[in-house]
């Protein structure tokens, strides 16, 4: 079947051994130019991974954010649409793994230009797992952590291509930093008040009912 | 820290010249502040000017393209000429481009991402330096949506941006702790405003590949204002953004009755946690 076709975004990308294809291109591609480029190429696996490293942590007072997060961040959605639409085309089964460091979602390291790239490619790669609810490809989310055996990653990617769950979450992203980064967030919604009511415009965040989002205890 | 929202003092309003940011402005003015509305659009500046006539001169209207780096240059020097110092920066411009992800182009993928992410990331670029060095209490607040916190099936484009802002006002409130200058991030649910109409506010710069017939136009423009002309009033949320910079807080929501979508998410997380 042979391995993913990787993107590596950052030189710290997890390095994921060298059975994998490292997509590269011009680095001012445009979205076309990457999307043929993934359409041109042979792909056995049906598997296409987007590995992100931490990178370094760049203030924000410091930064360029062209080249720190508008330029990878196009480069991602490149890739993922690329192979989403691939994919799409071929009706068949596939998978699109964003490998992100944790920190894309929980962030507390010293304030960095680099999490507003990573929790843009988290809002990317979810609603990519939503507009292909009803196809064949699935979207999966795998954080890791600093420092983690590469081991452990590894059986934690494999896991996600054959299981293809939403998300799967290193070690550091336990129940107590979740709950302690959305507390603030609920307290402020409820502190909001209700709004006028709505008409009906159906079902949402359907993405994330637990019978969809693939864990062992949906 | 004490707050900016203080008469005579400076704000200045991206996206300022309609819906939220017309908000706003105009309860900014109603707290006796001066206030910069910043729009793209000349034909809406013209209308905020004379929805806020009664203002005077303590009202600015300023042409101003987020995306543009010169126009933030340009806007600088306005707040100092003119004003000396900038006290609160309100980055709401946005557009709510949906549809596809998959099926979007350059000029989409640019087009959202140059104004609801860079715009704000300019603005920050561009006056926070000001703000922080007069020393006066200050406050950026930057206006995100729900779908910086979930998504929906044809928000993609969008909800990358918003995703990326409600990261950026998170650090940068970490960054500032300490300092004169706070950040705040707004989380709109339906607004009614006209962010939706996006199609006919597109600069020849960003243009579809393909344009829906008038038609299809109208009746997909109808349909969200239909939906969001049942939400809460600009003038409501500009409310909310003032008590938010007085009270300090790290988040703005205007509908506690997105809890049960925002709980999904969260719960789906902590599904995955040792799954």
């Amino acid at each position: 079947m042979g391995g993913p076709l990787v993107l590596a975004l950052g030189a710290d990308a997890p390095f994921l051994g060298p059975q994998p294809d490292y997509f590269a291109a011009e680095a001012d591609a445009g979205i076309a130019a990457v999307r043929a480029q993934i359409e041109a190429m042979p792909v056995p696996s049906n598997t296409y991974l987007l590995a992100v490293g931490t990178g370094d942590p760049v203030a924000i007072d410091g930064a360029d954010w062209t080249s720190e997060v508008l330029a990878p961040l196009r480069r991602a959605f490149a890739f993922a649409t690329g192979a989403a639409r691939k994919l799409r085309a071929s009706g068949d089964r596939g998978s699109i793994v964003f490998l992100l460091p944790s920190s894309a979602l929980l962030s507390d390291g010293p304030p960095s230009a680099r999490s507003v790239l990573l929790r843009a490619l988290l809002g990317m790669a979810e609603a990519l797992r939503a507009e292909l609810g009803s196809s064949p490809v699935r979207t999966s989310i795998v954080f890791h952590a600093v420092g983690e055996d590469p081991i452990e990653l590894g059986a934690r990617l494999e896991h996600a291509v054959a299981e293809r769950p939403m998300y799967s979450l290193s070690a550091d992203l336990d129940g107590a930093r979740i709950r302690g980064y959305f507390a603030p967030l609920f307290a402020a919604i409820d502190a909001a008040g209700a709004g006028p009511p709505l008409p009906d415009i159906g079902p949402m965040a359907m993405v994330y009912d637990l019978d969809r989002v693939g864990t062992r205890r949906s | 820290m004490s707050h900016p929202v203080h008469p005579g003092k400076t704000a200045l309003v991206t996206g300022g010249a309609s819906g939220i940011g017309l908000g706003i402005a105009r309860v900014l003015l109603d707290a006796g502040l001066h206030v910069i509305v910043a729009d793209v659009r000349a034909d809406h500046l013209e209308t905020a000017r004379a929805a806020l006539a009664e203002a005077g001169d303590r009202a600015l209207f300023l042409s101003l393209d987020v995306g543009n780096r010169d126009d933030w240059q340009r806007a600088r020097e306005t707040v100092e000429e003119r004003y000396g110092r900038l006290h609160i920066l309100c980055l709401n411009a946005g557009v709510g481009l949906l549809g596809s992800m998959i099926d979007s182009d350059e000029a989409d993928w640019m087009w959202s991402t140059i104004v609801n992410l860079a715009g704000v990331t300019n603005g920050v670029d561009a006056l926070l330096p000001h703000m922080l060095a007069h020393g006066e209490p200050g406050h950026v607040i930057a206006t995100s949506s729900m779908g910086g916190l979930i998504v929906a099936n044809d928000g993609g484009i969008y909800s990358s941006a918003k995703f990326g802002v409600v990261a950026l006002m998170e650090e940068l409130r970490r960054a500032l702790a300490g300092t004169s200058v706070s950040a705040s991030v707004l989380c709109p649910a339906a607004v009614n405003t006209n962010i939706f109409d996006h199609v006919r506010m597109r600069p020849e710069a960003f243009a579809a590949k393909s344009v829906p017939d008038e038609r299809m136009l109208e009746e997909a423009e109808a349909f969200a204002r239909g939906i969001l002309s049942h939400g809460r009033s600009p003038l409501e949320v500009g409310e909310m953004v003032r008590a938010a910079i007085a009270a300090d807080a790290p988040y703005v929501f205007t509908d506690s009755a997105v809890r049960p979508t925002l709980a999904a998410r969260y719960n789906a997380l902590l599904a995955s946690v040792g799954a």
